[in-house]
């Protein structure tokens, strides 16, 4: 899961506190940069505002760095190269999940998964992906 | 957070001979928007192809190139009354030779070329010396000159395959085909849908409606629910029972 995907639940998790209340506690240039970490899918986050929003959710910064490492693009050249060369991706989910299967399409939302020994397609939302591994 | 052209085309490292070029714009028309004309829909999502940013990242309305600061003069006042005499004219400065023109510049007649479908050599004639040889000025001359005839893009209608859709350039993916189409089908086919939620919790029903960010089931009683995307983990076609 991305960090721009972790922010989001954090939010959710904490009440969803809306960007006006985000701009109370963030300074101006903090909170812009705040919502581009939210709504970019690459990672634009600096190594200065992860404590303060580790602090604000009171989770530890590595909680944050760890997510930063693992980018929507990453998930999706990942996701690409597995269907490339066949391989079985294992994809751990928030729910405590893993779900182990070929990806046979992808697009900005979710992954189309066959998981091994069905025929019917499992439709995970990317943003539920917490990590991924590959079989190769 | 939305930039200026301007900006982007230039952290973008692009001319804007180049973004004219590959844009289909015109140089002049770009140079109007990166001065604050308002930018068409249209030619937004063109640049910003172009420029591989997401269409919103580009200001409607950029705001003009912040011009170097020159030295402001001290006020009139303020001035000793010495320095309020006519000023000596100065001697002329020498006419500084023009700089040979960029390598990128060079490279760019290359490839108007090749879009002109010429050999350099032939380029070369026209211009009357080789590439090499040109001024950064003189090769600024001749890309305007030779872009001019770069034939416009057919204006006839394309023939695509049915179905056909555009993708964005700077996406490798559709933006939400794939998904939209599994759940178009399902919708159609009135096919029971199992929705795992992040919490765990399971929805089942036939999908009445959905969106980017919604899914709706109707359960088997008629009653419907609409579920945000941002919760759900996971959802399949109900298993049919063998």
């Amino acid at each position: 899961m991305s960090l721009s995907d972790h922010l989001r639940y954090l939010r959710a998790l904490h009440g969803g506190p809306s960007n006006a209340d985000l701009r109370q506690v963030f300074s101006e240039e903090d909170t812009g940069l705040y919502f581009a970490i939210e709504q970019r899918y690459r990672d634009v986050s600096t190594d200065d505002i992860l404590p303060k929003i580790a602090a604000y959710y009171g989770v530890p910064v590595e909680e944050l760095q760890w997510h930063r490492a693992r980018s929507r693009k990453a998930l999706a050249l990942h996701v690409y190269t597995a269907m490339q060369n066949h391989d079985i991706v294992a994809l751990r989910l928030r729910t405590g999940e893993t779900l182990l299967g070929h990806p046979v399409w992808w697009d900005l939302a979710a992954i189309g998964l066959q998981l091994i020994g069905e025929e019917d397609l499992i439709i995970v939302q990317r943003h539920a992906v917490i990590d991924w591994e590959s079989s190769a | 957070m939305a930039e200026d052209l301007w900006n982007i085309r230039e952290r973008k490292q692009m001319s804007v001979a180049q973004l004219a070029l590959r844009s289909g714009l015109s140089q002049d028309l770009i140079d109007d928007y990166e001065a604050g004309k308002p930018l068409t829909l249209a030619h937004r999502l063109k640049l910003a192809k172009i420029l591989y940013v997401n269409d919103y990242d580009i200001k409607l309305q950029s705001a003009p190139r912040p011009k170097r600061e020159k030295p402001t003069p001290p006020p009139e006042q303020s001035r000793p009354a010495k320095l309020a005499k006519e000023p000596a004219p100065r001697p002329m400065p020498e006419p500084k030779p023009a700089p040979p023109a960029r390598q990128g510049q060079i490279d760019f007649l290359k490839g108007l070329a090749q879009h002109l479908g010429i050999l350099p050599q032939q380029m070369e004639d026209e211009i009357g010396k080789p590439l090499s040889e040109l001024t950064a000025p003189e090769a600024t001359h001749w890309i305007r000159t030779f872009q001019v005839r770069v034939p416009p893009q057919s204006t006839a209608p394309e023939t695509k395959p049915e179905g056909y859709r555009s993708k964005r350039a700077h996406l490798p993916e559709g933006i939400d085909l794939f998904e939209a189409n599994y759940l178009l089908e399902a919708q159609q086919a009135q096919a029971v849908l199992v929705v795992k939620m992040f919490n765990g919790e399971e929805f089942n029903g036939t999908l009445a409606g959905f969106g980017p960010y919604t899914l709706t089931l109707q359960s088997g009683g008629g009653s419907e629910a609409t579920l945000s995307k941002l919760a759900i983990a996971y959802y399949r076609r109900e298993r049919s029972a063998a």
